[in-house]
């Protein structure tokens, strides 16, 4: 699944670490999910989309069509 | 900068302080209860005395599986799949070592089967992570 994160992590001029301590996740979990390794699980990514203030289904796009 | 968040290293804090206290007990009693099984010789009570050295390695797993309880999902999943994983290499040795034993190969003690299923865990921590961490 791709994602918008990294994007979205730049645009506030967070590192990886510094939204990882955030979202009280590891910094590998951030780097897993940016690079489209892994998918969050759904409380993650409301946690995300409430961070950013953004949809979930507009920071993860699915695969499917 | 750390590569660890506050919650990890927290975390791992937690994790020394319950594995190292029943592990220290454990390398102490292990040395201690042959003595004391030397010195008395053998009684109803020497069953249970061995098995004794068991007890302080639940609490070393008790600490562990706390530990991986403590962890966020994805390392949660990477232990998971770590013990999966070890766990069918695990049995694929043994059956492999078992079929040798049938055509003569001496028999392993038991008590070496830790050593087998550990680095096999850690290998598969290992290969697992580098895995994920791969682009």
């Amino acid at each position: 699944m791709e994602n918008k994160l990294r994007e979205l992590r730049k645009n506030k001029n967070w590192s990886q670490a510094d939204l990882a301590e955030v979202l009280g996740v590891s910094r590998q979990t951030i780097n897993t999910i940016e690079n489209g390794k892994y998918d969050p699980s759904l409380p993650l990514a409301f946690k995300i989309s409430k961070l950013f203030s953004q949809k979930i289904e507009d920071i993860f796009i699915s695969d499917e069509k | 900068m750390s590569n660890f968040t506050y919650k990890e290293i927290k975390n791992k804090k937690i994790y020394l302080w319950e594995f190292w206290p029943p592990m220290i007990v454990y390398m102490v009693w292990v040395f201690i209860v042959p003595e004391i099984l030397d010195k008395i010789g053998d009684g109803w009570w020497a069953v249970p005395l061995t098995l004794s050295q068991i007890i302080p390695l639940v609490f070393v797993a008790r600490a562990m599986i706390r530990f991986v309880d403590r962890c966020d999902e994805l390392m949660k999943l990477v232990y998971m799949k770590s013990a999966v994983t070890s766990l069918i290499i695990f049995t694929f040795v043994c059956m492999g070592y078992g079929f040798l034993e049938f055509r003569g190969y001496p028999s392993i003690p038991l008590f070496l089967i830790g050593t087998i299923v550990i680095p096999v865990y850690f290998m598969s921590v290992f290969i697992i992570r580098k895995k994920l961490d791969g682009k």
